[in-house]
């Protein structure tokens, strides 16, 4: 079994105190010869495979953690509210780690997920940020930019909701964020076509109460907050009926 | 008549067997017989599985996570001659069992901090569970089982404080004193109501002089059956040599409304969980966790993220990382104890009625501080145990129960259970929240609170690594608020997938945040699970 023994073993006999436990440990140590010898016997399949663009820093707890919030394969988890990450471009999610380390982001949010990322990219020296974004890029799907796929508008009538968000996005989200929502690096535009309609509504509301953007170095999300602040809920509620027909499900 | 057979002594009984049946019948005899110390006789409930003989079909089984709810799993499977494999994420046996003492380390994501108490056997903090109710029978077998030394926990202390700047001019109030008074308000208002009981009721005259007399001592009123104070408060002065002096009783029922004592906290030693009275390891709850370690230690493989699983009639594959490796582990069957809101993040193939549950749990917030003092000041207030309630999002500090009168102590600081109040400790940086701790403690205890603070260690369980949650629950989505509906969740949850797998842990229970319910509720899967096997004449 590929684990370590005598490292659990050791940690254990140096707290055993008292003489029950001491007929306990010897005891336990007579249970342990017999399942050894089980275990040695036991032919449980296990296969190795290492995935290929792996970084080695996946030794470190940091990398494992991650994955425990934005799920396997970093495809993101609605239940920890943690973004899909394994879409994004390797410029934007540099830039959301420096804005997290840059107090742009997650500083005094009202949102203890958000202040979570917050703190624990605070706690990682830039040697481990860099680490971080590699291994995020580690697990990019694809060379090639998410695209909203095309829907197929002649299947069923669309709901007016879905045709307000489609107009609002063409009108107020294309230019920066791309007709397909492949997003723009010129502008510091995520693909939105990366994200999922849950956390992009998320993002929109908090640009709206403040909660994001409004650092003054932080001049793209400035511009996030002006655009957002434009949007009524009714409009957000539309873009959202539209972003989650065009945005892969997967 | 005298009978004589020739009696044998038990020593001799001993040696005879172990020549016979080596040293597991010695152990099995001696425990019979009562030898063995701790060890007692199991009660007639204890859990057990049927011993697979040697000419079984093998069975593997593979667990995920060596929480309470894994290695109780994994030491009833291992003991019966089952293949066991846990997976554990962690590098850390044990789950929320964790005692912060001197050289560990709180792996909170973002807040990792070091415990620097002092190298002593009683500065400890039990970051998780730190009691055991008596009606845990379940973990108090085991503890018999293991020879784990118990003592008496304090969880209740009349003694201690009510604390809430509204409340007395922000100034402490024993807890005693709060319950006299409130017990004997609330006995007047009786009292003025019984001629309307009077007349709903008709009382015979036996009868209402037995009610009168039972509203008269639940509450310490005077014969004309109002309430002037009462010794149960404790004296103002005198009491031993001198008369005793009755304290001033508040001046109205509506100065101790100020407080949120009443609300739950006055009458929370009467659920049965949290009842006297309470056991505790000693030397801290991980003791546990070791006694179970060198059962099934040798089966826990730590450092194991699982990644993916697969649940089909056969059996279970499941996927995990462990150093830059991914490696695959195929069993008979699988106990998932993953909080549902990280198994939900990993790739599955869970049937869409169990995916959908799992999708509405989220991590519970649960937050705790723990700091060592260089003195015990609280001794000096004439605290020895137990719990004062404040009006502050970090709730509670508790006294420790054990080493009286010894140099040092280490006091739980604050504990955060509110959903809401959560995020305002759990928030801040570790360094932030000792610092809030100490200015909480200063306006219950004074100056000698920070003047004696050495060193502390704080943890919010929702950012804790590979848990995200005190447990996993149903969050405040509109579908999951009632409680028919959280309960007809955790059923679903609890039934198996392909008869194969088994969700387990706390969170599955309708006791969630206790050590029994994980071992119940893994008690339960393994009962299952020989069902299965039974069904398929395995």
């Amino acid at each position: 079994m590929p684990f370590s023994l005598s490292k659990t073993l050791g940690t254990l006999c140096g707290k055993a105190t008292g003489s029950t436990t001491f007929v306990t440990l010897a005891i336990a140590g007579a249970l342990l010869a017999t399942s050894l010898a089980r275990a040695e016997e036991a032919e449980i399949a296990t296969a190795s495979a290492k995935p290929a663009d792996v970084p080695s820093a996946m030794e470190s707890r940091t990398f494992g953690s991650c994955i425990t919030c934005h799920g396997s394969g970093l495809k993101g988890n609605f239940a920890t509210r943690a973004p899909a990450l394994n879409q994004l471009p390797s410029w934007y999610i540099r830039r959301q780690l420096e804005s997290f380390t840059s107090d742009y982001r997650g500083k005094g949010d009202s949102d203890h997920y958000s202040v979570a990322m917050y703190r624990m990219a605070n706690s990682l020296d830039p040697g481990a940020l860099e680490d971080a974004a590699r291994f995020v890029e580690s697990w990019h799907l694809s060379d090639s930019p998410a695209t909203f796929s095309a829907p197929d508008e002649q299947a069923a009538p669309k709901a007016a909701e879905y045709l307000a968000g489609k107009g609002l996005y063409e009108t107020k989200c294309a230019d920066c964020h791309g007709t397909r929502g492949e997003g723009n690096e010129h502008v510091a535009a995520p693909p939105l076509a990366a994200l999922k309609p849950w956390y992009i509504e998320k993002q929109v509301q908090k640009f709206r109460a403040g909660q994001r953007g409004t650092a003054e170095a932080d001049v793209y999300g400035q511009i996030m907050v002006s655009a957002a602040a434009d949007l009524s809920s009714e409009d957000i509620s539309a873009l959202n009926a539209y972003l989650s027909e065009v945005i892969n499900k997967d | 008549m005298t009978i004589n057979r020739n009696p044998i002594s038990r020593r001799q009984l001993l040696l005879r067997l172990g020549a016979l049946g080596g040293s597991a019948a010695v152990y099995s005899a001696a425990s019979a017989i009562g030898l063995m110390g701790g060890t007692l006789a199991a009660p007639a409930d204890r859990f057990s599985l049927r011993k697979r003989a040697p000419s079984d079909t093998r069975v593997s089984v593979v667990i995920i996570g060596a929480g309470i709810g894994g290695l109780s799993a994994a030491y009833e499977l291992s003991r019966a001659g089952y293949e066991v494999t846990i997976l554990e994420a962690s590098d850390r046996i044990g789950g929320r069992n964790l005692t912060a003492r001197t050289g560990v380390t709180i792996n909170e994501l973002g807040n990792t901090n070091a415990c620097s108490f002092d190298n002593d056997p009683n500065l400890y903090f039990n970051c998780g569970p730190a009691r055991i109710p008596g009606h845990h029978t379940r973990l108090l077998s085991y503890c018999r089982d293991f020879g784990i030394e118990l003592e008496n926990f304090v969880n209740n202390n009349p003694q201690a404080y009510v604390y809430s700047d509204k409340l007395n001019d922000g100034r402490p109030v024993r807890q005693r004193e709060y319950l006299a008074d409130a017990k004997g308000f609330m006995a007047e208002f009786a009292a003025k109501g019984i001629s309307q009981a009077r007349l709903d009721a008709p009382l015979s005259q036996e009868d209402e002089e037995q009610l009168i007399g039972f509203i008269q001592s639940f509450g310490d009123l005077t014969n004309d059956m109002t309430y002037k104070g009462t010794s149960r408060a404790g004296y103002q002065e005198g009491g031993l040599v001198r008369p005793g002096v009755v304290k001033q009783r508040a001046e109205t029922i509506d100065d101790l409304l100020q407080s949120p004592y009443w609300q739950y906290q006055m009458y929370f030693d009467e659920a049965e969980s949290q009842a006297p009275s309470m056991l505790t390891p000693t030397g801290g709850m991980d003791n546990v966790v070791n006694a179970f370690v060198e059962q099934v230690g040798q089966y826990v493989v730590t450092g194991a993220q699982v990644t993916s699983f697969r649940v089909s009639p056969e059996g279970a594959e499941v996927t995990y990382f462990r150093g830059s490796t991914s490696e695959t582990i195929t069993a008979d069957f699988c106990l998932n104890s993953m909080p549902g809101h990280l198994i939900n993040g990993i790739d599955h193939n869970l049937p869409s009625e169990h995916a959908s549950i799992v999708q509405k749990m989220v991590g519970t917030k649960l937050t705790k501080v723990g700091l060592q003092m260089k003195r015990r000041f609280w001794e000096d207030e004439m605290i020895y145990g137990g719990i004062t309630w404040v009006d502050h999002p970090l709730t509670q500090i508790w006294y420790p129960s054990h080493n009286t009168f010894g140099e040092k102590g280490v006091l739980l600081g604050g504990y955060c259970f509110g959903p809401r109040e959560n995020d305002a400790i759990a928030n801040m940086s570790h360094a932030d929240r000792l610092e809030e701790a100490l200015r909480l403690g200063e306006s219950v205890h004074g100056p000698a609170y920070r003047d004696n603070f050495e060193c502390g260690v704080s943890l919010s369980w929702q950012n804790f690594e590979h848990m995200l949650g005190c447990g996993s629950h149903f969050g405040m989505q509109q579908d999951t608020q009632d409680e028919t509906t959280t309960h007809m969740l955790k059923k679903k949850l609890q039934d198996p997938v392909h008869d194969r797998y088994f969700m387990i842990g706390d969170q599955v229970s309708f006791h969630p945040g206790w050590q029994e319910a994980a071992i119940a509720v893994s008690h339960q899967a393994l009962h299952r699970l020989e069902a299965s096997l039974a069904s398929r004449r395995l």
